[in-house]
């Protein structure tokens, strides 16, 4: 269906006439600051120039800025540069808390933002065995059988794997739900799929009118491991609401930027940073281990 | 007593006076055809009093009892003054016959031709079949749409689109009428021409500014299309050929001065010689590309106070491919069109009331249409779009007094929309999706305007009040109109309006190619209709007898206004409900407009320029800040212009140019490149491509502004009177004459931009036989 339709445009586009062109972006660059707080981890934040896209530079780290954290409006700490671009602070965000970023470099304006760090999901789960792969007995295939408890507030979950493969690991969205409060956002259709379509880098689930009750689901289709090769865990991610915005944007750029049709409406990544770009956000991971 | 009796007296003469005022009323008419025409002035020459015929060619006029001399003008008609004895309410009909009148008559009669005086010319800007007749166009198709973008405050979408965009609104905000029946889609072949043949239209008026509340539902401008009713003295046709198309139009009296008809067809015909070489030649497939046209009115005049009228459009596009190799056969249609149809009853109820009645229906649709299977075309893909309004409408023009017309009315309406719905079919199943998305709707209106004429000040002040009702929810809107035109000198006049309109019908679109795959949506219970107000202020001159001038500035406030959300669009796979792939938001859009005509002589034409701003603001985007709409340009300007050799009665010849220069559109390209983080869990892998790890964005939506847009159009017109009632016409033009490559879309390949245009120096020749 679409085949056709884009014939007809690719007949006009073989009729006209292209030439490449060459823009002129003139930019200003600002400093674009990435920082995703987890109650689970120190704080880190990397910095960094934005660039005019026809820059044939590599990104620009930013040395010595001062990036300051406030929990609740009270300052916690100065970000500590690691190396170039790369800054920490030894100290881990709680849940439910309100934390500020600012940051001052010389030369370019100052940037700042807000996040909330989300609640931890709280995750129930069984493991239902369906059978065994048909190439090995021995090795029992399973669903996951999930409820997520949700609490008051909006949420916003990301589900991901990690799996490992020779030693090394991998990570993730790799599965299909099947569920009312599944975000399609990024739904594709493909028949062959095990529900008609597939989920393009990310599985979302969104608590809207589900507030404060129990989401129950199946994630269908694990299998048992070998030494070589197994899934490890099962994530379960709570972003702030610019987190989830931010990987939203993400994901709908690349689909944008990878359909064969070319007329999806753009996607501008979403930022939170005032003044600059980039993303601060949290999240909070609830973990189920194989 | 003296003082009562002088009292008495003054009354009595008063009262008399009043008693002996009688109304003239009927129809004008062309002599030849019998077609009414719309906005002829009747003027008494003594007293300056007069009228315009309305869009059924209908005029009255009460004036004093006694000898009477009226004068009846139209544009490029002769000027018929009639003498009567005005002792009673009288009926007439006034057939003008064509030909050159004085000039002095002939800009009185421009000048007064506008059915609302109390607009300027900006406003409600004169579009004459003649204009549409000789402006330069591409290969040869006269295209109204395309003509009226050489007006001010009018801007194309992509070049050479018939969409356009008014005042900073968007496509959807204009509502296009033929014989008042809406049309929903007007484009065919992505845009590139209009669905209005020309041959079958008689009359094109195009408000944009106090729109009168006798239209509604759209926020930005009316296009009311009048077509041809049918010869009612002889037949007559006209024959068109152009690169693209074939027109035929025939019209003849059913019964000669009672019945008539008319019937006109347009189509491609490039596919026909395409599929016989395609069969001749053995291929495994035919495919190829079409549209077609075709109009038919029929009109009966019962008595001098009853006509009845039928009217019928449809036209479609069509895109197939029909393949088959072996046992697997395959068929694919692609195809959209619409169909209009509407009976129409004039009553006049006494002479000073006229009435019109009417019944319409109207429809869009596409359709994809996808079979295949071994021997048997047994699997099928199906997806369907439609929309259709079924309207009643009542319309009354009240004169009760030569400086107080009343007019008012209603309309209901019984909508249906599918929008989208998917049929999957195999042996094992039949599958259809969104069916939930099907609704109906219903709208009822009703309005009121008082046009009042105070010599030097004419205002129309009304009101429309609108109901849209569904799915158990119902929106009430009511909207004041009102407009003035003061005359503070006799060359110059100030004009100013105020309008508020709704508008619950939504066109969304991911592009201005006019494509089908626009999707025509309405208002829910969650999507509220859309609303503006506008506000303008100008002034207008008449320099002379044949140059005229005006400045208008507008400024208009947009709430509700509707989009596709980021990373939308209809084509893709996710089926899902259209309310959940929307924003809704605010709009403003403000401007100046000049515009200068010379409107007789041997040269004719006109210049416009634009200053305008539009911007939107939705609360999920830019961070709810503003940022420019995707037609905010900045400049436009436009000359349309005409120059007549000397005339014989046998070849009349004419060079005409058409010139636009715009600002160009606004588009989200990326041009900023950021350091991004990985999606979660990617942090682990070792195998990250650089879009995980590099973003590509932009500080706010439509921040490129494309290059600025101009071509320059020469055409060249021979009109040859082989006799009477039969003539040729040459035309030859060439589109884009200095061959500027306008970039009409960009796209990535890799990781280069590259530019696409479609329109370079483009000649062609049209041949046109009239009899």
């Amino acid at each position: 269906m679409r085949k056709h339709f884009f014939n007809l445009l690719i007949a006009l586009v073989i009729i006209s006439c292209e030439e490449e062109v060459s823009f002129n972006f003139e930019h200003q660059p600002k400093l674009n600051l990435n920082c995703i707080l987890n109650p689970d981890s120190m704080v880190t934040a990397t910095l960094t120039l934005s660039q005019s896209l026809d820059s044939p530079e590599k990104i620009k780290p930013v040395y010595g800025a001062i990036i300051t954290l406030y929990e609740e409006n009270q300052v916690i700490g100065i970000l500590k540069e690691t190396e170039g671009g790369y800054y920490k602070l030894d100290k881990k965000p709680r849940e439910g808390k309100k934390y500020n970023i600012t940051v001052e470099s010389t030369g370019y304006s100052s940037v700042s933002a807000v996040t909330v760090i989300p609640n931890r999901p709280e995750i129930e789960y069984t493991k239902e065995i369906t059978g065994h792969l048909e190439y090995d007995s021995t090795r029992a295939t399973f669903n996951l059988n999930v409820k997520i408890n949700d609490r008051p507030g909006p949420d916003n979950y990301w589900i991901y794997d990690t799996w490992v493969v020779n030693e090394v690991r991998y990570g993730g969205a790799r599965k299909e739900i099947n569920a009312p409060f599944l975000d399609g956002f990024n739904k594709i259709t493909d028949p062959e799929a095990k529900y008609g379509y597939i989920l393009s880098l990310g599985v979302r689930l969104s608590d809207e009118g589900y507030d404060g009750k129990t989401m129950e689901f199946v994630i269908p289709d694990y299998f048992e491991g070998t030494q070589y090769s197994y899934t490890d865990a099962v994530h379960f991610l709570n972003a702030c609401e610019h987190y989830d915005k931010h990987l939203k944007t993400i994901i709908l750029n690349r689909m944008k930027e990878t359909s064969e049709l070319p007329f999806f409406e753009p996607v501008q990544i979403y930022s939170n940073i005032e003044n600059g770009y980039g993303i601060f956000g949290s999240c909070a991971i609830t973990t189920i281990y194989f | 007593m003296k003082s009562f009796l002088s009292v008495l007296l003054l009354l009595s003469a008063v009262w008399l006076n009043a008693q002996t005022s009688h109304t003239i009323s009927g129809y004008v008419s062309d002599s030849k055809s019998g077609e009414r025409l719309i906005g002829a002035t009747i003027i008494n020459p003594e007293s300056g009093v007069g009228t315009t015929s309305n869009n059924y060619g209908f005029f009255s006029l009460t004036q004093p009892g006694g000898p009477l001399e009226l004068n009846f003008s139209f544009v490029g008609y002769k000027t018929t003054r009639k003498r009567l004895e005005l002792n009673a309410d009288t009926f007439l009909t006034i057939p003008l016959e064509k030909g050159i009148s004085l000039e002095e008559i002939q800009v009185t009669a421009r000048r007064l031709n506008q059915k609302n005086p109390e607009l300027s010319k900006l406003s409600q800007p004169e579009i004459t079949m003649q204009m549409i007749e000789s402006a330069p166009v591409i290969l040869g198709e006269r295209d109204v749409l395309k003509t009226i973008q050489f007006l001010p405050g009018i801007k194309q979408g992509s070049e050479n689109t018939a969409s356009f965009n008014v005042r900073g609104g968007s496509a959807d905000q204009n509502l296009i009428l033929l014989d008042g029946v809406p049309v929903y889609n007007v484009n065919h072949l992505l845009g590139f021409f209009s669905v209005f043949n020309s041959d079958a239209i008689k009359n094109v008026n195009l408000i944009k500014g106090g729109i009168p509340a006798r239209y509604g539902g759209r926020l930005s401008s009316v296009l009311d299309i009048s077509m041809k009713e049918g010869n009612l003295k002889k037949s007559s046709g006209v024959f068109s050929i152009s690169p693209i198309s074939g027109r035929l139009t025939w019209e003849a009296p059913i019964k000669k001065d009672t019945a008539a008809y008319i019937v006109s067809l347009r189509r491609t015909f490039l596919d026909l010689p395409v599929r016989a070489v395609q069969k001749l030649s053995g291929q495994n497939g035919t495919y190829g590309y079409s549209f077609y046209d075709f109009n038919a009115k029929a009109n009966w005049i019962i008595n001098p106070k009853n006509r009845v009228y039928l009217s019928l459009y449809t036209g479609k596009d069509s895109q197939f491919s029909n393949t088959h190799e072996g046992n697997n056969k395959s068929k694919y249609d692609y195809n959209w069109g619409n169909i209009t149809s509407v009976l129409r009853w004039n009553k006049v109820f006494s002479p000073k009331m006229f009435s019109n009645f009417s019944v319409y229906y109207s429809r869009f649709q596409h359709e994809q249409f996808s079979q295949s299977g071994e021997q048997d075309l047994n699997v099928l893909f199906k997806t369907n779009s439609e929309m259709e309004d079924i309207s009643f409408k009542i319309d009354f023009d009240y004169y009760i007094h030569p400086k107080y017309t009343l007019r008012f009315g209603g309309k209901l309406s019984h909508m249906v929309f599918n929008p989208n719905i998917i049929q999957v079919k195999t042996i094992e199943s039949d599958v259809r999706f969104n069916t939930d998305n099907h609704f109906t709707a219903n709208e009822f209106n009703v309005y009121v305007e008082n046009a009042l004429d105070f010599d030097l000040l004419k205002i129309n002040l009304g009101g429309r009040l609108s109901r849209y009702s569904t799915q158990n929810k119902s929106y009430i809107n009511f909207q004041p109109r009102v407009s003035a035109a003061l005359q503070i000198h006799p060359m110059l006049s100030l004009n100013a309006s105020y309008n508020e309109m709704s508008q619950h019908l939504h066109l969304l679109t991911n592009s201005s190619l006019g494509m089908p795959t626009d999707l025509w949506v309405a208002s829910t219970k969650n999507i509220a209709p859309q609303k503006a107000r506008q506000a303008t202020f100008g002034i207008s001159s008449q320099a002379g007898n044949s140059l005229s001038f005006g400045l208008e500035g507008y400024y208009k406030w947009m709430d509700d206004v509707v989009r596709f959300d980021e990373g939308v669009a209809f084509l893709n796979s996710k089926e899902s409900n259209w309310e959940e792939n929307v924003l809704v938001g605010e709009g403003k859009a403000y401007g100046v407009e000049f515009l200068t005509q010379k409107e007789t002589g041997r040269i004719t034409g006109m210049f416009s320029y634009t200053l305008s701003w539009s911007d939107r603001k939705f609360s999920e985007l830019n961070h709810g800040n503003w940022f420019p709409f995707k037609y905010d340009r900045r400049h436009d300007v436009s000359v349309l212009a005409e120059y007549k050799f000397n005339e014989s009665y046998k070849t009349t010849r004419s060079i005409s140019i058409g010139f636009t220069l715009q600002s160009g559109n606004n588009l989200s390209i990326p041009d900023i490149q950021t350091q991004g983080i990985l999606l979660p869990g990617r942090d682990y892998a070792t195998y990250n491509k650089s879009w995980e790890t590099i973003r590509y964005t932009y500080d706010h939506p439509n921040n490129f502004k494309m290059p600025t847009f101009h071509h320059l159009d020469i055409g060249y017109n021979i009109v040859k009177q082989k006799t009477d009632n039969k003539s040729i016409t040459w035309s030859f033009s060439v589109y884009n004459i200095y061959n500027r490559m306008n970039p009409w879309y960009y796209y990535k390949s890799g990781d280069q931009v590259k530019q696409v245009s479609l329109f370079p120096i483009i000649p062609s020749v049209s041949f046109t036989y009239r009899w």
